[in-house]
Order: structure tokens, then C-alpha cells, then sequence
């Protein structure tokens, strides 16, 4: 009896869930067991460049700014046809 | 662990074909060969640090080529150069950024106290002031191959260290601490001075 040609895909499922599962399943067994977490406030940061940010990353730009961005584009674009 | 195992027992088995490993020699062979360090230069000596990283003194061998440029994924800080007072906030806030377990090489006789800069008013005297160095590495600045053996005796310190037990390894103890507090910039000098918990010198008696 020849086995289902689909078999493969499903041992390929099952290798492609293994390989990431198992490295993961082994961290998490090592840092129950043996490596305490140690959060802090430096170490959860956002950022990585060892300057502290300033600020809120969610800010707004006033609205007249607006219209420079629109002439910064009208130039731009209508530069780029003269051009051609 | 590794003492559990009789030394002479396990030459006999090698001797026969049978390796045997306890976890411990596992884990610390892995982190030991696998010494990621933290891209970044300070003055100098880190024209040295690069020479040692290229292809004449390939510092690949001992299996730490892998510069990365985020703290999140170096497991060693080498402090190549001047620590400026400027600086210095900077170093300790990526240290503190790093993942355990992480290790600092003092490279050059700037980070390790200053150097020819040492009465200068803007010149940290020494990084062990902020953060636990592990190798100190003289010389002003040190040859690549002095920053390669400084990566040997950092391998063995890996080595040496222990799982378990009341001597394990310190980011393995949870009571001990990941990150340091970062000095500020006071009136004349950085805030604190230097942190007691870390740099404890030896009182000269007079």
C-alpha cells in the first residue's frame, strides 16, 4: 500500500512546528530552573542607544506646517517635470 | 556539578569510546565559545579592538567575531578607550540595557583609571567606579594580542563558574543585582562619585 502523497506536508507541519517549539520550550525550562529574570527599567526600555528619550513619541506637528509640506512637494514634484 | 563527576572515571570512559558531560560544562562551553561582544569604541584602543577583530589577529578564532550593535543581544562590554564624565552615563545605561549573563573588559589604562588623563577634570577615573569589570587589560593602548589573552581569561572565568550552589554564577543569584544606577551630572562632578556596591578600593593606611 503507497502512503497518502500528502503525508509529507504534514511531517513538514509537524518539523516546522518542532524546530522553533523545542529551542523555545528549552529557554523557558532553563529560566524556570536555573536563570532568575531580572527586569529593570533601563533593561525593558524602548530604546538601546543608552540616551534617555525625551518625551512623548506621539507627538503632533502644529497644522500650519502643512502647507510648507505641500509647497516642499509642489517643487519637488514640479521640479522633476521641468527636468523631463 | 562539575566536581560530581570523577576525573578519573571519565578519562577511563573517553578512554573507551563513552563522553560524559554534566550540564554545567555544557552550558559553560557554549557561552564561553560563543562571546558575543558590543560594537562600540571609546577612544584609541578601539582602533586596536578593531585590528583585533580583523583578519590578522581574528579574534573568530575564540568565537567572539560577532559585534553586535545593540545591547539587547551582547553578552560583553568592552570598554575600549576614555570614559569621559559625559560618557559615562551612557556606558552604564547600556550596560544596564544588556542581557544577563554579561561581562565587562577594562581595555587600556583609561578605563581602567584614567590613564594620562587621570587629573583631568573631565576624565571618569576608571569605569570599575559604575560597573563590575571582569578583565582589566593595561597598556596605553594594549596590543590585539593582549585583548585576545584578556578574551582567554574571560573564557576560562565562563568556564570556572557554577550552576549551582552557594558560589553560582551572579546573574544565576537572584539577589544579586542586574543593573547599576546611572550617575547623573552634579555641579562639579558625576552624581555619585562612584557606586560603594561596585568600587570598593583599598584604603591606603598612612
Amino acid at each position: 500500500m503507497t502512503p497518502n502523497p500528502y503525508l509529507f506536508i504534514v511531517i513538514f507541519v509537524g518539523v516546522a512546528l518542532a524546530f522553533p517549539l523545542i529551542p523555545l520550550a528549552l529557554a523557558w525550562i532553563w529560566r524556570r530552573i536555573f536563570q532568575p529574570s531580572k527586569p529593570g527599567p533601563d533593561k525593558t526600555s524602548t530604546y538601546e542607544c543608552g540616551v534617555e528619550s525625551i518625551g512623548d513619541a506621539q507627538i503632533q506637528f502644529h497644522s500650519q506646517y502643512y502647507l510648507y509640506a505641500i509647497i516642499l512637494l509642489l517643487k519637488r514634484f514640479a521640479g522633476g517635470l521641468k527636468r523631463k | 556539578m562539575s566536581e560530581q563527576i570523577d576525573e578519573r572515571l571519565r578519562t577511563e570512559l573517553q578512554r573507551q569510546g563513552v563522553w560524559v558531560t554534566s550540564m554545567q560544562d555544557l552550558y559553560n562551553w557554549g557561552r564561553k565559545n560563543s562571546i558575543w561582544p558590543l560594537q562600540f569604541g571609546l577612544a584609541c584602543c578601539a582602533i586596536e579592538m578593531i585590528a583585533t577583530a580583523a583578519s590578522r589577529y581574528d579574534i573568530a578564532r575564540f568565537g567572539g567575531e560577532i559585534f553586535r550593535p545593540s545591547p539587547r543581544q551582547a553578552d560583553l562590554m568592552i570598554v575600549a578607550g576614555t570614559v569621559t564624565k559625559k560618557m559615562a552615563p551612557q556606558i552604564v545605561r547600556l550596560y544596564n540595557q544588556m542581557a544577563d549573563p554579561k561581562y565587562v573588559i577594562a581595555m587600556g589604562a583609561c578605563a581602567i583609571s584614567g590613564g594620562p588623563f587621570k587629573q583631568g577634570y573631565n576624565v571618569l577615573k576608571g569605569i570599575d567606579r559604575y560597573i563590575p569589570v571582569d578583565v582589566y587589560i593595561p597598556g596605553c593602548p594594549p596590543r590585539p594580542e593582549a585583548l585576545l589573552h584578556a578574551f582567554m581569561e574571560l573564557q576560562s572565568k565562563i568556564d570556572s563558574q557554577k550552576l549551582t550552589g552557594a558560589h553560582k554564577a551572579v546573574h544565576l543569584d537572584p539577589k544579586q543585582p542586574s543593573e547599576f544606577p546611572v550617575p547623573t551630572f552634579g555641579k562639579h562632578d558625576l552624581e555619585p562619585p562612584g557606586n560603594p556596591v561596585v568600587f570598593q578600593p583599598p584604603k591606603i593606611e598612612r
